[in-house]
């Protein structure tokens, strides 16, 4: 399927969804299901072997705990849309009990999300590259982003099998959260920072990071096969029994954290990719890792081929702008590039 | 291109790198696709190289098309012949898989380097004073000022006649030679002969008498009337001015030209991959029997002047080592038309140089002169006088490092001459970089350091890929102003794990040969240099 770009304005999370859906199925993706759920939306949509599944929030809690526990791993009822990849698909089965989901230690379905506003959002922006590598951005409000993405595969560094990922601006913690906040939260009232990445901390600790960034690696490496990259190994964080990292930690929240000094990391680099002696800036993989046992080493899994660190936005250029490199374009957003294929 | 072999000693090593990187042009950059697994080998450029790329391309078998994008078709070439042009070289090797038509390497030339000055120098050795501090070998460090440090001086008894013999590593013609006061100027000679050797005995090409009234630090200048070619100089002292010492602060026995040729000096011009390039680097070949170091200073110049001293060029950039030793030596040369890697085998250790451009991420307009300056030996700017072993091979300081792993070696205040890897700001400054401060990475780095990713990072607990291969991370110069300048040419970083020294590393078309940072061996100590 050819590559694609979109933009536009949505009403709502339910409407964001049903866009999104539309211009997926028009990149060849298959709806599964798409229907209303409770006062939202849900939509289970698969290309291939891969399977990504959505619920759309309007004032809810869309990430239920593992019975006999109750309640949601959601901090409060809100609005936003959830997201998690799987390998199968089953009408009969809650949106979050998909096959293949990741599973958080306590066997609750661990996934991550876009927090949004009730209303209208200033644009969104989808992006394929053609190799149906997806990313979505959402301006929710003037200078404010936040993002969700998935692909097939990281691109790979010496492992053969397809890794699929997904990533996005929030946890399942805030991924519908409202209300008040007494910190700067990545994607809902500051700028998300770069998928992928660490971004997401707890809010009862420093040192606490949920995860936001999951790939599913293979058996051998991992026999339950999705690693996020929370920092805390238990199930309120998303943790799945293995951690995954991601050479940026760009939440001065978050830093120090995540293991950084152990594997090729950009914690240092944080001021120095944009150029002053000229106009430009970097576009760097964001690489990410897994824990292996044995061993307890980082080994590397790869990154997105189409999102990149980047540091332009605020440094000689403004969200949205187009920015080629080497004949590519790339889409500029704060603190991460697109590239923009078609 | 590259080339792996065996020196005899320091020196020996120099002449090969000269004729390395000036005999043919270099050949760089290969890449392959097809369904061949057979190995392109042996590769250079020629003697009439010009910038340009090689497309060789299977037409059968056993057989390859030969296009240049300059020199248009000079094929064919045979599989397991070695193919000779007077513009590129290499052979293809058949493989377990035969080559189908279509199978296709690429390959990029660039013109041959240019020697713009080599003079190698000589070794000293006076009737009095050969060791420490004021060992006579000071006499012939290029220095360009009076140094009470590094000066040549015996205390009494002052046997007369006192003899400083000069023994070349090559035939010199010395038209005239200058002798320079120390900053003890009263205790210059008065009265010697300057000889030549010609196979059996001392011959005197100039004689000088009751020279006296010497300032500190000044110069006098003696013609030869008849000069001749010879290995060996000395200086014949008769005569001192007092009994209780005797002084000198250098000797330059120059050439035609106005070259010191008792000061061992290389200059080279590489063309650039665009062959319209100018890019000086240049090295000293500098010893000390006493201390026992045998070493390159490794320098670069902004252009190149040819009457101008070694230490005046324009731009000029040193105090950065390589050492050696004065006995066998395994190296491998690596070069394109834009720089040069050394790497020096001593015992089991390994000494690197990387003199030339880095890959800039700023276009040529922008960035015209990316120049990097690597050494595995930087003793700061304050250099330790020249008998110190701290110039030896065997220094386990962190002065004593890979260019990858440059460490100031400090956490204190810095200068450039700190670091073992450096590069030139557009602005003909220079600033060093650190991976690591005092062998550790957990300090955040200062806000005006140059760091190099990923090992100022850290990657410690970095493993191989999941099957079993090693991912090559490129080794990026961070600058703080910010600005990341771009990446060493043909190095990179890696984890350790499961890796010694020379294992070689496929990626592609090229092998790269992995080194540890000299006698460190943890994860996080090892490079890639690409065979290329």
């Amino acid at each position: 399927m050819p590559a694609s770009y979109q933009t536009g304005i949505s009403t709502s999370p339910t409407n964001l969804l049903q866009t999104l859906i539309t211009w997926l199925i028009a990149q060849g993706w298959t709806s599964d299901m798409s229907q209303a759920e409770d006062d939202g939306w849900r939509a289970h949509l698969h290309k291939g072997d891969l399977y990504v599944n959505f619920r759309a929030a309007e004032d809810e809690k869309i990430w239920p705990k593992e019975p006999p526990a109750s309640g949601y791993w959601d901090s409060t009822e809100g609005y936003g849309i959830g997201l998690y990849l799987g390998d199968d698909h089953d009408g009969g089965l809650a949106w979050d009990r998909q096959g293949g989901r990741p599973i958080r230690t306590d066997s609750s379905t661990s996934g991550c999300g876009m927090n949004l506003p009730s209303g209208p959002v200033a644009a969104y922006h989808f992006f394929d590259d053609g190799e149906d590598h997806i990313i979505v951005v959402v301006e929710r409000s003037p200078g404010i982003f936040c993002h969700m993405c998935w692909g097939p595969s990281m691109t790979k560094t010496g492992f053969s099998d397809d890794f699929p990922y997904f990533s996005a601006s929030s946890s399942a913690l805030r991924n519908t959260f409202k209300g008040e906040l007494t910190h700067n939260r990545g994607g809902i009232n500051i700028t998300a920072y770069a998928p992928m990445s660490h971004m997401d901390k707890d809010p009862q600790s420093a040192g606490w990071v949920h995860s936001t960034a999951f790939v599913r690696v293979d058996a051998v490496t991992f026999s339950n096969r999705w690693v996020g990259n929370c920092s805390r190994d238990e199930a309120q964080f998303g943790y799945t029994g293995r951690y995954l990292r991601c050479a940026l930690n760009g939440n001065p929240d978050t830093q120090a954290t995540c293991d950084e000094d152990e594997f090729p990391g950009y914690q240092y680099m944080l001021s120095r990719v944009h150029q002053t002696a000229f106009a430009g800036a970097l576009i760097l993989p964001l690489h990410c890792y897994v824990l292996t046992d044995p061993g307890a080493r980082w080994a590397p899994v790869g990154y997105p081929p189409s999102i990149f660190w980047c540091e332009g936005v605020g440094h000689g250029y403004a969200a949205g702008v187009v920015y080629q490199v080497g004949g590519l374009d790339y889409m500029l957003f704060p603190h991460f590039a697109v590239r923009k294929a078609a | 291109m590259f080339e792996i072999d065996t020196a005899t000693d320091y020196i020996d090593l120099l002449q090969r790198l000269e004729t390395f990187l000036t005999a043919k042009g270099s050949a760089f950059g290969l890449e392959y696709t097809g369904v061949g697994d057979g190995r392109l080998t042996d590769y250079s450029g020629g003697t009439l190289s010009v910038a340009e790329t090689f497309t060789i391309t299977a037409t059968s078998p056993t057989q390859f098309s030969v296009i240049g994008s300059e020199s248009g078709d000079i094929g064919p070439a045979t599989v397991d012949v070695p193919f000779v042009d007077g513009v590129l070289e290499f052979t293809i090797n058949d493989g377990a898989t035969p080559f189908v038509a279509g199978d296709v390497f690429t390959l990029s030339t660039a013109p041959k380097w240019k020697s713009r000055r080599k003079a190698l120098g000589c070794r000293v050795l006076a009737t009095q004073g050969n060791a420490g501090i004021y060992a006579a070998q000071n006499l012939v460090d290029g220095k360009l000022t009076a140094d009470t440090y590094r000066s040549w001086r015996v205390d009494a008894p002052v046997t007369i006649p006192q003899d400083i013999e000069f023994t070349f590593f090559e035939a010199e013609e010395i038209t005239e030679y200058h002798l320079i006061a120390s900053t003890s100027y009263d205790y210059a000679p008065k009265s010697w002969t300057f000889d030549y050797w010609d196979g059996d005995s001392w011959e005197t090409l100039d004689t000088q008498t009751d020279i006296t009234g010497w300032a500190p630090g000044e110069i006098k200048q003696f013609v030869i009337a008849s000069p001749v070619s010879a290995t060996k100089y000395r200086l014949h002292i008769t005569a001192i001015p007092y009994t209780s010492l005797v002084s000198l602060g250098a000797i330059r026995l120059v050439r035609s030209a106005g070259i010191d040729a008792a000061f061992s000096q290389l200059i080279l011009e590489a063309p650039g991959n665009d062959g319209d390039s100018q890019i000086f680097v240049g090295m000293h070949a500098f010893e000390r029997q006493d201390a026992d170091y045998f070493n390159w200073e490794l320098i670069t110049f902004d252009g190149y002047n040819a009457s101008a001293h070694l230490y005046q060029q324009a731009g000029c950039q040193r105090r950065l080592y390589l050492p050696l030793w004065d006995a066998s030596l395994p190296y491998w040369f690596i070069c394109d038309g834009r720089r040069v890697v050394v790497i020096a085998k001593i015992s089991t250790q390994y000494e690197m140089a990387y003199l030339g451009f880095f890959d800039p991420y700023f276009s040529p307009q922008q960035w015209p002169y990316p120049m990097a300056h690597g050494g595995s030996l930087a003793l700061t700017d304050a250099l330790p006088t020249w008998e110190n072993t701290q110039y030896r091979w065997s220094n386990s300081s962190n002065n004593h490092r890979m260019p990858t792993h440059s460490d100031p070696g400090t956490a204190g205040s810095v200068t450039v001459g700190h670091y073992q890897l450096r590069s030139r700001n557009l602005d003909g400054s220079w600033d060093g970089y650190e991976a690591s401060i005092v062998d550790s990475i957990l300090a955040t780095p200062g806000a005006t350091k140059g760091i190099i990713w990923p090992y100022r990072c850290g990657i410690s607990l970095l493993d191989t890929n999941l099957d079993d291969s090693h991912t090559l991370w490129p080794v990026m110069l961070c600058h703080w102003a910010p600005n990341t300048l771009g990446q060493l040419s043909g190095l990179c970083a890696l984890s350790g794990q499961d890796l010694t020294a020379e294992t070689l590393l496929r990626s592609g078309a090229i092998d790269w040969m992995v080194l540890p940072n000299i006698t460190r061996t943890d994860r996080d100590d090892f490079l890639a240099v690409a065979l290329d």
